[in-house]
């Protein structure tokens, strides 16, 4: 793929590609061809909006799009917004553009480019920020290397093992927890193309695979299958989680049937993994998402950068070969989240005296909803865009399936009504559905603190009452 | 040295492990360069495989 991608798109060192599809072995193929050509690789999450994926490709100057048939309606519209842009269909010949098939057919050459090595971008992975706007997060292929170090020795990892994906690969989560450790050391790989209960259990009875990612939603759906009791679980070595707060009753699910639970601490920022446990040591420690990784270096610190003792919550920040060297032409945001070289996590957790970390809350009030990181910021550009709406806030608001949901704060314009199903029209258009508020609370303004600072904790405080009563006549749920 | 040697290695040593699974397909890590396009091109003309691509 790398002959091809040189010779016949022209792809240098440093040139951007982007994907658009849902998990397959030509994922990881891509991206060690673009390891290959020094040049990065720009993972799209299938579950945005269009315009959101125009605003990643635009913001990354990308150079060829690879994509799935599935989701060849957008290629028409992104071909008559990026002219330049080399459309090529993964499974399918593009119109317009070409077949892979076709592509890799006419590869010619080395598929190689001058000075590339391990100090190569690889990745940029967009994460939406404070700002409402993503930003990409810039990772080293030493970044994936450390990572992958850290991941075989927080598995125990070996050649022998059998790792299955059902995350997407878009994410750092599903693409380098485990798949690209086990691949750069010889193991297996099974891809599932989506995540499904049925078909993740299925694989697991008839693959037999020994280590697998999951996040607390995945876990739920399976626990909820009627296959999940009979399926056997033998082969496991351990299932590993994390993401947010993981929550008793489903890390006991597995423990209860011998297959251990590792937690992993981490983000986009640090391909992820930074903190975790170990199969080989302290995954019954109840809580905890364990030590800082090799070669990486964890601190929390107060507001004033000084590190805290044991038992006091302060912010996580992380340094090491394995975090984001820049966001992409982003140096404010850059010179926000980097720090003396330590990347300030916006999250908030504490130690006890033995070194062990505990995750308390995100300093950032970033939601975590089946997986997907959910910014409020993101939501309230979009909603504060509405002609009916002065100004809006967003929070997260616990939710028994999805772990937390996003709900808004309206301060409706003065005359304005408060026409929901037109309100979640006019989200859908631009976000994510994921990211749509599952409810809406109109109210006359919102809690600012000295500063003027919307207090997103009252908002949450009010939101629970709220559920807890189940019914407000100033709430209008989906 | 890039990542890609890491596979190239794999390859080197271990040519006929399987590196990826998918939908029926299975890409060996002497065939991973290629793709599941490449493989799939492969089986269809041999027959010798019948692949599910999701």
């Amino acid at each position: 793929m790398a002959r091809a991608l040189k010779s016949q798109l022209g792809i240098e060192r440093g040139d951007r590609i982007a994907i658009l599809a849902s998990n397959q072995p030509d994922y990881l193929v891509l991206l060690y061809a673009c390891a290959r050509l020094g040049a990065m690789l720009v993972p799209l999450n299938w579950r945005l909006a269009l315009a959101e994926q125009t605003y990643i490709l635009a913001d990354a100057a990308v150079k060829a799009l690879l994509i799935e048939q599935a989701f060849a309606p957008v290629a028409g519209p992104l071909s008559e917004t990026f002219p330049d842009l080399q459309i090529v269909g993964i499974d399918f010949a593009a119109e317009p553009g070409q077949s892979l098939a076709s592509l890799i057919a006419a590869g010619s050459g080395d598929g190689r480019n001058r000075g590339v090595d391990h100090a190569m971008p690889l990745l940029i992975v967009y994460t939406s920020g404070t700002t409402g706007r993503p930003k990409g997060a810039v990772l080293r292929q030493e970044a994936l290397l450390w990572n992958a170090v850290m991941s075989q020795h927080m598995h125990d990892m070996t050649a022998a093992d059998h790792v299955l994906t059902v995350l997407p690969l878009f994410h750092v989560g599903g693409l380098n927890i485990q798949t690209t450790p086990a691949l750069q050391l010889g193991a297996s790989v099974t891809l599932l193309a989506r995540f499904t209960a049925e078909a993740t259990l299925a694989a697991i009875a008839h693959g037999r695979p020994t280590l697998i990612v999951l996040v607390p939603a995945t876990i739920q759906a399976m626990l909820e299958n009627a296959a999940w009791a009979e399926t056997p679980l033998a082969s496991l070595r351990a299932v590993t989680t994390g993401s947010t707060q993981v929550p008793q009753r489903l890390v006991d699910a597995f423990t209860r049937r011998g297959v251990p639970v590792l937690q992993v601490y981490g983000s986009t920022e640090t391909c992820p993994i930074a903190v975790y446990t170990r199969l080989a040591g302290d995954w019954r420690r109840a809580g905890s998402t364990g030590l800082p990784g090799l070669g990486c270096e964890v601190r929390l610190v107060d507001q004033l950068g000084n590190e805290v003792p044991a038992g006091t919550a302060g912010e996580v920040v992380v340094r090491g070969p394995s975090t984001l060297v820049e966001y992409w032409r982003n140096s404010a945001a850059s010179r926000d989240a980097l720090r003396e070289g330590w990347y300030h996590t916006g999250d908030v957790a504490s130690r006890d005296a033995d070194g062990h970390f505990f995750i308390h809350d995100r300093k950032n009030n970033m939601i975590i909803s089946g997986g997907e990181n959910v910014y409020p910021a993101e939501i309230e550009r979009v909603l504060n865009e509405h002609p009916a709406i002065a100004e809006a806030a967003v929070i997260g608001r616990p939710d028994e399936k999805w772990q937390e949901v996003p709900v808004a704060y309206i301060v409706p314009r003065p005359g304005a009504g408060g026409d929901v199903a037109e309100i979640e029209g006019f989200c859908l258009a631009q976000l994510a559905r994921y990211k749509v508020p599952r409810a809406f609370f109109w109210v006359d303004s919102l809690p600012r603190n000295a500063m003027g600072k919307v207090q997103h904790f009252r908002l949450k405080e009010h939101a629970a009452a709220a559920a807890k009563a189940h019914s407000s006549d100033t709430e209008q749920s989906k | 040295m890039d990542l890609s040697d890491l596979i190239d290695r794999n390859a080197a040593f271990t040519p006929a492990k399987a590196a990826i699974r998918f939908a029926g397909a299975r890409l060996s890590y002497a065939e991973l360069p290629g793709g599941l396009s490449i493989w799939r091109g492969r089986s269809n003309r041999s027959s010798a495989l019948s692949v599910a691509i999701a």
